[in-house]
This record gives C-alpha cells, sequence and structure tokens, in this order.
C-alpha cells in the first residue's frame, strides 16, 4: 500500500485552513493597522477638552471634586483623585479617562480614551499579552509553514509548482529580496 | 482521533485559563511595603517578594507590558511589569486602587549604558537625516526636538551618576505575580 501524500496534504491544507482562519484575520487585520501608527491608533480613540477652572486648590475635598466635575457633566465617572508634583496639579481619574489641572493656573485637560471595536482586542492579542497566547501564535506561525509549503504542492496540470506556479512563486520571493538589495545590504 | 484533537484542544484551554485565575487570584506572602517608601527600601528586597498597594496612575497603551503606581500622600511612582505568567494589564486598571504582589526587580544603570543610549541615539538621528536629505526634504523640527531632548535625558543621567558617587544609578520595578483590585 502506498503512502497517499497528496491526499493528506489535502486533508492538512483544508483543515488546517479552517481552523487558521480566525487567527489569520487577525494578524493581517492587525498588521496592516500596526503598519500605519503613525497615521491613527488603531487601539484607542482618544477625545481631549480643555477646560479653565477656577476655585481649585491642593486642599480640596472629594466633595469638591465631585462638584467641579458636575460641570462637565462627569460627575458619576468619578473613580478616585490625587495631587500629585507636590501638589502643583489635580489629576482625577474618570470612568474611560482622567481630568488633570494646573492648580496654579487653573488650566486644564478632560482626556477621554474609548477602545475601537474590533481593531482593539485583535491589537492585544497581535503584542501577545500572555505566554500561552504566544504558544498558540507559535503554532499558528508553524502551521503557516505547513500551509505554504503544502499549497504549492496542491494544484496540478497547467497550474502545478512545475508550469505556472513556479513563475508566480519567484515573483513573490524575488520582490523582498529587490527590497532587501536596495535597503538592507 | 477527533477525540483526541477535542481532548487536547480543551486541556490547552483549560491550562491557560487555570493559570491565568491563578495569577490574577492569588496574593499571598510578600513583605507589604508601603509604596511611599519603596525607592528607600528597594535595595534590602531585590529579589525578595514583596507586597505593594496604590492607584494605577498609567498602563502602557500599546501591550500593557507595565503600570505605574502612585499614592495620594506622596510622590512615589513604582513601575510594575507582569511575569510571564500573567497576562497584559488593561487601561480599565487606570484610577483602581490595587495590592500587586511581585518581585522585586533592580536595573543598574552605568556609564557604559550611557555611551551605548548617546551611540543609538546618534545613529537613529542620522538614519533619519540621511532619509530625509535623500527625498530632498528638510530634517523634521519634531525629531530634532526628540534627539535633542534624548541627549539632555541622557546628560542628566551622567550628571545624576556623577553625584551619587557610585559607579551606578539604581532603578527599581517589580515584576507582579499577582494583583488585585481593593474596592
Amino acid at each position: 500500500m502506498t503512502f497517499k501524500w497528496r491526499k493528506w496534504n489535502r486533508a492538512i491544507h483544508r483543515d488546517f485552513g479552517y481552523f487558521f482562519f480566525g487567527m489569520t484575520l487577525i494578524y493581517a487585520i492587525s498588521g496592516i493597522a500596526l503598519n500605519h501608527l503613525d497615521d491613527w491608533d488603531p487601539k484607542f480613540v482618544i477625545t481631549t477638552r480643555e477646560i479653565q477652572t477656577r476655585n481649585l486648590n491642593k486642599d480640596i475635598d472629594k466633595e469638591a471634586v465631585l462638584n467641579f466635575l458636575e460641570t462637565y457633566g462627569e460627575k458619576e465617572n468619578y473613580k478616585k483623585h490625587y495631587f500629585p508634583s507636590k501638589g502643583k496639579y489635580l489629576k482625577v481619574f474618570i470612568k474611560g479617562g482622567t481630568v488633570t489641572v494646573d492648580l496654579s493656573t487653573g488650566k486644564g485637560v478632560i482626556e477621554k480614551t474609548h477602545r475601537r471595536p474590533l481593531f482593539s482586542e485583535m491589537d492585544y492579542l497581535h503584542y501577545n499579552p500572555i505566554k500561552y497566547w504566544t504558544w498558540f501564535a507559535d503554532i499558528y506561525a508553524g502551521a503557516l509553514i505547513v500551509l505554504a509549503i503544502g499549497g504549492i504542492f496542491i494544484p496540478r496540470g497547467r497550474s502545478s509548482l512545475k508550469k505556472r506556479g513556479i513563475w508566480l512563486l519567484a515573483a513573490g520571493i524575488i520582490i523582498p529580496v529587490i527590497y532587501l538589495l536596495i535597503y538592507f545590504y | 482521533m477527533k477525540k483526541f484533537l477535542l481532548f487536547s484542544v480543551s486541556l490547552f484551554i483549560l491550562t491557560s485559563v487555570f493559570n491565568i485565575s491563578l495569577a490574577t487570584a492569588s496574593s499571598k506572602g510578600g513583605k507589604k511595603i508601603e509604596l511611599s517608601n519603596f525607592n528607600k527600601k528597594a535595595a534590602d528586597f531585590v529579589g525578595k517578594t514583596i507586597r505593594l498597594q496604590g492607584i494605577v496612575d498609567h498602563v502602557c497603551e500599546h501591550d500593557g507590558k507595565k503600570m505605574f503606581l502612585v499614592d495620594e500622600s506622596s510622590d512615589a511612582r513604582v513601575k510594575i511589569v507582569p511575569n510571564e505568567n500573567m497576562a497584559a494589564f488593561t487601561q480599565d486598571l487606570i484610577g483602581e486602587t490595587v495590592e500587586v504582589t511581585g518581585i522585586v526587580k533592580e536595573f543598574r544603570l552605568d556609564e557604559d549604558y550611557l555611551i551605548e543610549m548617546e551611540e543609538k541615539v546618534k545613529s537613529e538621528s542620522n538614519e533619519e537625516s540621511e532619509i530625509h536629505m535623500g527625498d530632498g526634504e528638510h530634517k523634521d523640527k519634531k525629531e530634532e526636538h526628540n534627539t535633542k531632548d534624548k541627549m539632555k535625558q541622557i546628560n542628566n543621567l551622567r550628571q545624576k551618576l556623577k553625584d551619587s558617587g557610585n559607579d551606578h544609578l539604581s532603578f527599581y520595578s517589580v515584576e507582579a505575580t499577582s494583583f488585585k483590585i481593593i474596592k
């Protein structure tokens, strides 16, 4: 009985393709997002609002801080506050952001951070949040190698590696080589 | 074959989740140190487990692999990094009071390190110049400022090192093994 390697190759390619479909989308979409970090923040939408305050000092209590927040509609979002830099500033933690006030000038900033749906989650995973995820990501990377190598042997006839395939394969390798020759060496 | 695959995947997920919950839930052991005293006492606890309570002031936006704890009574600010069994910190923690259990780590900065930093900043600056010159454009002013700021920081550290009279400056942080939110 001969080993039917083509049959096995197709089966592995098919099942790996199904199983790692989600991982491929996660890494591809977050990869594009990370390529353009200078243009946008894929994880968060950050909004800032400049404010001018009065009658705030380093001796105010929680009640006064809540009253101050009420002016800007943030009273319900209060978490905690403290006075960093030896009482030079007031920093209030609110749900989804912070309020920072320079107590000497009264000028302040309300900064609110909202997660960008979907991209935020994908980006989180892309940065390897824990070693167990890294294990799974390594398995995925290994599977990609199997998919790439196995994939080139699946087509037969005119589209096989020996015919049309070799030219496309060579073109795909030549492009990174050209970049390396120009920019790396 | 199918059963084996299902069993392996389930086992993998279960062990991961179990380990993660262990890392965030348990916080026993280690001497409790006041955050305001951390920098004074840290040298005696390098490599040892401590407990530290403070407000989460900042969580790294990129990967959540570091956060800073502050307290209301002092200007102390302590860097916390998760150990390899812990998940990255999330932005939701900002403003929460947490008790972190972890091992005190020391980072020693000496003249060799400063020279390395200096070389790196210079080479980055040169590379940027080459790229911009190649495009026929002027070097971006923001980048020029960045380089100047970095060089200023290095010089400040060099001065601190000189003033300390030692051959190195010590910076302490905590590698967290677990943490819990204090309500």
